[in-house]
């Protein structure tokens, strides 16, 4: 049993040895050579190893698993290798087919495709999209889900009781000040005059501490739109005159400077700026 | 008790002299013994014959009692004379009317059990390397497992026929593993099945 220098046997061959389909001449030829040739003799173990394989997994045709069967699988060292090649299958190609199974499953929930990246990002976007839609279209279904604030119930007030403290303890001093009340912010204080009124009765005006005097001219018949006002000292001195002022339903505003006007008492004379100027009354007023 | 039966019966002191005349050395007598053994299974399977084991055996009987006749004589490579005796013991059993073939049809599930608990032990004994391919290998089914093949022989940067000596290599390491741990032997030089 040594090395053999004749021609290679083909794969092939030792298949067809194995399952028994050679004929005579290459029978007998292949068997002395199996005798001679250990590289041979592996190459026969391992192709008999293989087929037990292929058929385990159901590799080989029709016609072959019958002859498998039939032929090749009549030792009991055939026997056990096709039990083991059943049993690698078993072991391998569950296991494999399980972590491809769970292989698959995770690739595709796996976050980091792009795929994923996109459809979340549409998914978000559709949300922000509903959700601006839903808050324009329909403000009332928004208001329920928007919790309403609820008043503060009532806390009943501790009924009050005897204490057991001291009675003449001194009370406590009443830290808290005032505040200070705001400032009045130049509220304007009008004045109104009528007409016919005397001297005598005319309002009196102090124009201390005031920048101007609003004089609310009451009219006795608004007939005019506009009017000239002239204000003049009872000795007939003018202060000033202002011309066409509008009228406002029955009376007529004016706003005068306090610095304008110094202690004393005057006399407004009114005439209707239309073409007719007709005087339209005569006022008193007094500053003190 | 046949004559047969009696032929198998051989005793301790011719299988002695068959392995001294196989080889001085007596490990490596035991591995030729072992090599021509499987030899002669595997051609008298391939022509068919359904009892190969037990006519393989009836050979090495044979030979071993006509080793003190032979061995002082016979020139040229011993495997060759189990070659010719097996083809006489082969032509006798042509011979002799067919016996009916015992077909296993139920699947014994406790043997079942026993393969796979001596594969797992004998996985576990395979280097990592070794393992990791046989389990590569082995994985998927049909199309996917030579895809999967064309993927390993790349990754390894061999050729596929490369890939399927080395992986087919480590399958025979582990056939002969699992076929001593069902003996329940571990290294032993002389098969099971056997008087001695």
């Amino acid at each position: 049993m040594t090395e053999n220098h004749e021609q290679p046997i083909s794969d092939e061959t030792i298949r067809r040895f194995l399952l028994g389909e050679l004929t005579g001449g290459d029978q007998s030829h292949f068997e002395e050579q199996l005798f001679t040739d250990d590289d041979l003799a592996m190459r026969v173990r391992l192709a008999e190893l293989e087929l037990c394989d292929e058929y385990a997994s159901m590799r080989v045709s029709d016609r072959e698993q019958q002859i498998f069967r039939e032929r090749f699988l009549l030792t009991l060292d055939r026997k056990q290798a096709l039990e083991v090649s059943t049993a690698l299958g078993d072991r391998f190609r569950t296991k494999t087919t399980e972590h491809s199974l769970i292989q698959r499953i995770r690739n595709l929930i796996n976050i980091n495709q792009a795929v994923w990246k996109y459809a979340f990002a549409a998914l978000i976007l559709l949300f922000v999209l509903a959700t601006v839609l839903l808050v324009t279209k329909d403000n009332s279904r928004i208001a329920h889900w928007i919790p309403q604030r609820v008043p503060p119930k009532p806390a009943a007030t501790a009924t009050p009781r005897i204490t057991h403290h001291s009675t003449n303890a001194p009370a406590p001093a009443h830290d808290e000040q005032s505040p200070e009340l705001p400032l009045h912010d130049s509220l304007t204080p009008s004045v109104v005059l009528t007409s016919n009124n005397p001297i005598d009765s005319s309002p009196v005006i102090t124009n201390a501490n005031r920048d101007f005097v609003r004089f609310e001219i009451v009219l006795d018949q608004p007939a005019a739109e506009f009017y000239d006002v002239k204000v003049t000292t009872l000795s007939g001195e003018s202060v000033f005159s202002v011309n066409a002022i509008k009228r406002a339903e029955d009376k007529l505003l004016l706003d005068v400077a306090a610095n304008a006007i110094n202690s004393g008492d005057y006399q407004v004379s009114l005439t209707r700026s239309d073409d007719e100027k007709q005087s339209a009354g005569i006022y008193y007023f007094r500053v003190r | 008790m046949s004559p047969a039966k009696k032929l198998r019966e051989l005793g301790q002191q011719d299988f002695d002299r068959l392995l001294s005349w196989l080889d001085a050395d007596r490990e490596r007598a035991g591995f030729l013994y072992e090599q021509i053994r499987r030899r002669l299974v595997t051609i008298l399977a391939a022509r068919g014959c359904t009892l190969a084991e037990e006519l393989a055996d009836e050979t090495i009987d044979r030979v071993a009692r006509r080793v003190t006749d032979i061995h002082e004589t016979y020139r040229g490579d011993k495997a060759l004379y189990f070659l010719g005796v097996m083809n006489n013991v082969h032509h006798e059993y042509l011979r002799r009317p067919p016996s009916p073939r015992l077909i296993q049809t139920d699947e014994d599930v406790e043997a079942r059990e026993e393969i796979h608990f001596c594969l797992d032990n004998c996985l576990s004994q395979l280097a990592p390397y070794s393992r990791q391919l046989i389990e590569r290998y082995y994985a998927e089914n049909k199309q996917a497992k030579i895809d999967l093949r064309k993927v390993i022989a790349r990754e390894m940067g061999i050729k596929a026929s490369s890939l399927r000596l080395r992986a087919l290599r480590i399958r025979e390491k582990l056939q002969t593993c699992i076929a001593r741990c069902l003996d329940g032997s571990v290294s032993e030089a002389r098969p099971s099945g056997r008087a001695t």
